[in-house]
């Protein structure tokens, strides 16, 4: 059979309304409508919180590391965790403008795809590059808040905090063996298929073959 | 415009160009619970969108192509391996003004959802605007490619259609 074939075919064919009419009708009038306003106004409001927070991050390690300038290992400790907050806060404020760029869905389907798989890319590198962190993170934020708070350097202790810097190194590498070895599965949890996607790169290598997809059509 | 007004405009202009969201549905959606929920997605994401939407720029047909393949391509890829696709069943189906047997059209129809179903995402976006007997220009604009890709695309389709068709008589021989 030919594409013309199929495409009289086509045209003869039609698909059966009334049922999917109604459903459309009825769910759109009952549920839809103000969701699909209140999700955007939602995903918009979560990343501007989401500043918000990086920002008060930022500007309190600011401060720690400015009253500790002159102690070598907390001025190391503040700088490192103030890299952090920017990069925190350069990723919410792109994933916003991403998003702002996305959220309509009206560009043309190639336009709109290469930048859908844009804002997957950069979410799966900022989840994995802010995420792993926590493995050294958990120990260290509350250690600086008390440094902060008591004025006593509670990082003398040096061999308990290297000890879970060991830890946390052992934690990171460990991490990465699970999700490698739990993305080729069917996990039953989409937030834990989603975790271990991104952490085993399978997510990077999807979207960028997306990436490659759009420009090969675009090319041909 | 008030809001209760532009709601009216929406559910008028949806209803005249419903066809649209039920045909991306049914090439998108793998299983008959997936092709509605498919449609109602689409649904909400035009509504959305509609306040930008402006008649100056798109005919409403083109604008809303571009959201309903822009929606279904999506949920495709977020869901890559969901399983295989089911072929459109009666309750999808009805047939327009023929005299054809519908065995004879059903057996089209399944070949051709066979072979759109092995497509990717954007090929089967093109082919399901071709089947539609939308313009090279409307195609070009919905898909943001050149005209002159459109038309070579589709020829690339119809070359790779009559192989695949070919080698199924020679299975079957």
């Amino acid at each position: 059979m030919e594409l013309d074939e199929m495409k009289q075919a086509w045209a003869r064919m039609d698909l059966r309304q009334d049922g999917m009419e109604a459903l459309l009708r009825q769910d759109f009038r009952e549920r839809r409508l103000d969701r699909a306003h209140a999700s955007l106004r939602g995903a918009l409001a979560w990343q501007a919180i989401g500043i918000g927070c990086w920002l008060a991050f930022t500007v309190f390690v600011a401060s720690f590391w400015v009253q500790h300038r002159h102690v070598t290992h907390l001025l190391a400790i503040g700088l490192l965790l103030h890299a952090y907050g920017i990069a925190g806060i350069w990723s919410s404020v792109t994933q916003l403008l991403l998003i702002s760029r996305i959220h309509l869905f009206d560009a043309p389907v190639l336009v709109m795809q290469r930048r859908l798989a844009q804002w997957r890319r950069f979410r799966v590198v900022s989840t994995f590059v802010l995420g792993l962190p926590w493995w050294f993170l958990w120990f260290l934020l509350p250690l600086v808040w008390m440094t902060w708070w008591s004025g006593v350097d509670v990082f003398v202790s040096s061999a308990w905090i290297w000890a879970n810097m060991v830890v946390g190194a052992v934690g990171v590498v460990f991490s990465l063996w699970l999700a490698r070895r739990f993305a080729a599965r069917s996990i039953r949890s989409p937030w834990l298929q989603r975790v271990a996607d991104d952490m085993s790169g399978r997510a990077l290598l999807r979207v960028s073959r997306q990436l490659e997809e759009a420009a090969r059509f675009e090319r041909e | 415009m008030t809001s209760s007004q532009q709601h009216q405009r929406f559910t008028a202009l949806l209803h005249e160009h419903r066809k649209i969201i039920f045909k991306v549905a049914a090439s998108y959606g793998r299983s008959s619970a997936d092709r509605d929920d498919l449609a109602q997605e689409i649904a909400a994401q035009l509504w959305r969108s509609f306040g930008r939407y402006d008649a100056v720029r798109a005919k409403f047909s083109t604008w809303m192509y571009r959201i309903a393949l822009n929606v279904a391509i999506s949920q495709a890829r977020r869901r890559p391996e969901a399983g295989r696709f089911e072929p459109l069943d009666a309750h999808h189906l009805e047939t327009v003004g023929s005299d054809e047997p519908l065995d004879e059209i059903d057996e089209r129809l399944t070949a051709l959802h066979a072979f759109i179903a092995r497509l990717d995402p954007l090929n089967r976006a093109l082919i399901l605007l071709y089947l539609e007997d939308r313009s090279h220009a409307e195609m070009a604009a919905i898909l943001g490619i050149t005209r002159t890709n459109v038309a070579t695309k589709i020829a690339r389709i119809k070359q790779q259609l009559r192989g695949q068709m070919v080698a199924a008589e020679t299975t079957g021989a």
